[in-house]
């Protein structure tokens, strides 16, 4: 598998790491370097007498390294990676050394041995005895919510913004112990509106009407269809176990365009956002990611490649959230820019992203390929523009920003966004061939 | 107004003091509105329902905006220049991932040579980077990217809040700041030096006596006769006597100045040298002439006759081609004999004269046949000969131990000769301790050819048990490995 260095990037764990990878891609770092089918390996020359055994899993990207550092995926790993993307002649094509050997034979084992376990079958009774205590305790909390919510409308929101960290932290803590964290997840959402921007007033009324009618659906979830209930399970916080998802869920083969990946960093814990265009389902999926400090992805999605997958869908309101029940290895890269994917235009995306919160009014945000767009920068707010002089609002951080205007220069592109009511978030952006990540902060 | 406006100012000033009306929303909701009536337990439950229904009714209907004044959007200009290839793009992103602060600046330059520009996915950090508040490099980095960020850099400049980058000579004396005028004059004498005098004279009257003394030493560069004028109007008439003693040193750097020529005639008259004998002195007289052309009269030196100190202090400001008229000899011999038994040769230090004119030949002459590493007193001005004359130099034997390399690396970077090199790295490797710092490291590299690869891995074998040395070889290796990347990256065009 050939990856870019915008592929690289995104496996590195900080910006600080991508700098000491990139400093290591250098051939007079590497006294080996060996490349097969399936693995990267090298040994990289430190200061020590003795060099660091590096090696990569190709196929299902995982790393190992002889070196001390904390950090995963270590600068070692990413320099080999670095190294291969832009100077892969430099690796010799031979056979695979006994380490390598070793580590990748181990590494198929302990992956059957997983697949064992999960198909062992579980106490039925015992479970729905679980989930009863729990759907009491939720309801408990729904009604404790919607008091809540209740008193603070008949006070007024007016001095919420002075008070919103104290205030909302103890109705979400209250929504933990009635194990409803998406409830709590929704309360704390709240926590982190720009209280200073102008806004505030209309994403807080916003917001919590959400959080009071998720808690008056779930009340009601009996009256509910099948679909519905399901949506309103996930909203509250009812996980979809993984073997339901699989039993139940709809299964969709396609080549998988990894259009865009994010992270979010939670103390020790990273939610990875993996998104991917299906070729002939024309469907998004979402694959995320939980991935604790210093362990392995599960899978590691290339944004830029295409993956061929059986990928199976949460149940829900056209949901987009999937697990991948198989991956049949790399697809091949098909066009997005030529109007094949997505929509040509802000008007055609919007009536999209209209389309879907007509189905499901509580998404937050509707992911889309929009081409024929291109970036404008007015008094400091940045804009997306289209051919027919159409402008909606982007949200970017500083370097997204800077980076897409540095990789346009401000002419026309095609874009994969996460279409919002107020602001559209770019993801990455293909530009004469070229495919570009503009979130990840550590970028380029 | 907003038709979420009466959504939002209920919810601000409380369903206690506002109730939400079916006149406040839209007629689309009237029936949605009477279900939800029916079925609200409070104003508060009514409120909320209403809301959340309102919101998903506003946002069914959104559409991008078509603004009335229409946002302009610039593009850049397209390139003129291509960008390098893949292989060169990857060894900038590794040197800017790196702190190879001067393998950056060759990139920089051999791109500027062969005419690439930076690729656009590297232009944020690159620029960045040179704009970065306390770069020491940063001057020397938008020198060299004036030219290389193309028509997408320049567009980006103002977008990153940043100032243009003015391309090399496209300065304006007038606006610039004092370390801009220093630099713009420097670069000027070394092209039309007596333009760099017109400039001067354009602000000098107002520039405080500091920023005087400093502009001058700027004419050390291109310095000739035709700026005596000019030094001499200085030195008579100019308030501050840092100011007038600036520009009596640098008529001392001037071979053919009336200054020198003054030591000159002096020297001819008092200092005699004849082949058996060797040099005869007769005693001079201070005057006010030698007061004004800098000479002092009292040595600090009891051993030394104040006679003695005034014609020393002549001989040490005349150049080569006066000793050779003493000697009656070419220049080489002249300065042969004059290393091997000068005047007054218990104080004197010719060395002075040779960095005074900056007279690389005399440096060569002076160096020549001799151990330099022996003599710390030569050591400076070994950086004063070209690559070709370095080749010839002796330098058998062990360093002092206080001896650094870096007194070497002068501030052109070119390639060192074989020879010179290989005797460098001997040196080096003889010493009991090597440290070298990365930047050190980075600038040595730069001047020593690739083809020693192979050599510094010998030294390093040779002296592996030293940790210092096995650093100092890793780190050479690699440095010189990244350069020849470098230029192979270029040349292969992938």
């Amino acid at each position: 598998m050939q990856l870019s260095e915008e592929q690289i990037i995104k496996l590195a764990p900080d910006a600080a790491s991508v700098k000491a990878g990139k400093g290591l891609a250098s051939a007079a770092k590497w006294v080996l370097r060996g490349a097969s089918g399936r693995a990267l390996w090298g040994h990289c020359q430190g200061s020590g007498a003795n060099p660091y055994q590096t090696q990569v899993d190709l196929q299902n990207i995982a790393f190992k390294c002889s070196c001390p550092s904390r950090k995963f995926p270590c600068k070692h790993s990413l320099g080999l990676l670095f190294l291969y993307a832009s100077q892969p002649d430099l690796f010799s094509t031979g056979e695979e050394p006994a380490w390598v050997v070793e580590w990748l034979d181990k590494r198929v084992n302990k992956a059957a041995e997983k697949k064992e376990k999960s198909d062992k079958p579980v106490d039925a009774e015992a479970q729905a005895k679980r989930l009863e205590a729990r759907h009491r305790k939720v309801l408990g909390g729904a009604e404790d919510l919607q008091g809540w919510l209740r008193d603070l409308a008949r006070n007024g929101l007016l001095n919420v913004p002075e008070r919103a960290r104290e205030l909302f932290e103890g109705i979400a803590k209250r929504m933990v112990d009635a194990q409803a964290p998406g409830l709590a997840g929704m309360m704390r959402q709240l926590q982190e509106i720009n209280y200073f921007g102008e806004d505030w007033k209309y994403l807080l009324t916003a917001l919590l009407s959400k959080a009071y009618l998720v808690a008056e659906s779930y009340k009601h979830l009996g009256r509910l269809p099948g679909e519905w209930q399901d949506e309103i399970r996930t909203l509250v916080g009812y996980p979809q176990s993984k073997e339901e998802v699989l039993a139940k869920g709809q299964t969709v083969t396609d080549d998988w365009y990894v259009v865009g990946t994010e992270s979010l960093q939670q103390d020790r814990l990273t939610v990875e956002y993996n998104w991917l265009y299906g070729r002939q389902s024309k469907k998004y999926a979402l694959f995320l990611q939980f991935i604790m400090a210093g362990a392995l992805p599960e899978i590691a999605f290339m944004p830029g490649n295409v993956v061929r997958a059986d990928l199976t869908f949460y149940r829900g309101i056209d949901p987009t959230r999937v697990l991948v029940r198989e991956q049949r290895g790399p697809g091949e890269i098909f066009p997005v820019t030529d109007g094949s994917a997505g929509y040509a235009g802000l008007s055609e995306a919007m009536r999209y992203f209209r389309e879907k919160l007509t189905v499901n009014p509580f998404l937050h945000e509707v992911p889309v390929i929009v081409s024929g767009v291109r970036f404008a920068v007015h008094e400091g707010q940045f804009w997306l523009r289209d051919r027919d002089w159409r402008f909606v609002a982007l949200g970017a951080g500083e370097s997204a920003r800077l980076k897409g205007l540095a990789v346009t220069g401000g002419r026309e592109f095609t874009g994969f966004f996460m279409a919002g009511e107020r602001v559209w978030r770019a993801l990455s952006l293909w530009i004469d061939d070229k495919y570009y990540t503009l979130n990840n902060e550590h970028n380029g | 107004m907003s038709i979420t406006d009466n959504v939002i100012n209920t919810a601000l000033l409380g369903t206690a003091n506002r109730e939400l009306s079916a006149e406040d929303l839209p007629e689309d909701l009237g029936d949605t509105l009477s279900k939800i009536k029916e079925t609200a337990a409070d104003g508060e439950d009514l409120f909320y329902k209403i809301a959340a229904a309102f919101f998903a009714y506003y946002r069914s209907g959104l559409e991008p905006l078509n603004l009335k004044d229409p946002i302009p959007v610039t593009v850049a200009e397209p390139e003129t220049m291509p960008y390098p290839g893949k292989k060169a793009a990857a060894l900038l992103g590794m040197l800017l991932g790196e702190k190879y602060v001067h393998m950056l600046l060759l990139w920089y330059k051999t791109a500027a040579e062969r005419g690439y520009l930076i690729p656009a996915e590297y232009l944020l950090d690159v620029l960045e980077r040179a704009f970065l508040p306390g770069s020491q490099t940063a001057k020397c980095e938008k020198r060299l990217l004036a030219s290389l960020i193309g028509n997408r850099g320049r567009w980006l400049l103002p977008l990153m809040n940043y100032p243009p980058m003015q391309e090399e000579g496209n300065e304006d004396w007038e606006t610039a700041t004092h370390a801009d005028r220093k630099s713009i004059l420097s670069r000027v004498r070394e092209s039309d030096p007596p333009r760099g005098i017109e400039l001067l004279r354009t602000e000098w009257k107002n520039e405080p006596a500091q920023h005087r003394a400093e502009l001058l030493e700027c004419l050390k560069t291109g310095l000739s006769k035709s700026d005596e004028e000019f030094l001499e109007s200085v030195r008579a008439g100019d308030r501050s006597s840092t100011v007038r003693d600036t520009a009596l040193d640098l008529l001392r750097r001037i071979p053919d100045s009336a200054i020198v020529g003054l030591y000159a005639r002096t020297l001819k008259q008092h200092l005699h040298y004849r082949r058996l004998l060797g040099w005869s002195v007769d005693p001079v007289a201070y005057s006010d002439e030698f007061k004004k052309a800098g000479i002092n009269e009292v040595s600090s030196n009891k051993g030394e006759s104040d006679s003695d100190y005034i014609l020393r202090q002549m001989a040490e400001c005349v150049p080569l081609s006066f000793w050779s008229e003493i000697l009656e000899c070419d220049l080489e011999t002249a300065a042969r004999r004059m290393r091997k038994s000068p005047p007054f040769s218990k104080y004197i230090h010719l060395e002075n004269a040779i960095f005074n004119f900056n007279d690389r030949q005399w440096a060569y002459y002076w160096l020549k046949g001799e151990r330099v590493l022996q003599h710390p007193e030569l050591l400076p001005l070994v950086p004063m000969l070209s690559v070709g004359q370095r080749e010839e130099l002796n330098l058998e034997g062990k360093a002092q131990q206080n001896f650094y390399v870096m007194q070497w690396l002068d501030d052109n970077d070119e390639e060192w000769g074989e020879n010179f090199s290989r005797g460098v790295l001997k040196m080096i490797y003889s010493m009991t301790y090597c440290y070298y710092d990365r930047p050190t490291c980075e600038q040595l590299a730069l001047r020593l050819p690739v083809s020693l690869l192979g050599y510094i891995g010998e030294l390093g074998a040779a002296k592996e048990n030293s940790g210092s040395h096995w650093e100092f070889t890793v780190r050479m290796q690699q440095l010189i490995q990244i350069k020849k990347d470098i230029q192979e990256g270029f040349t292969a065009d992938v």
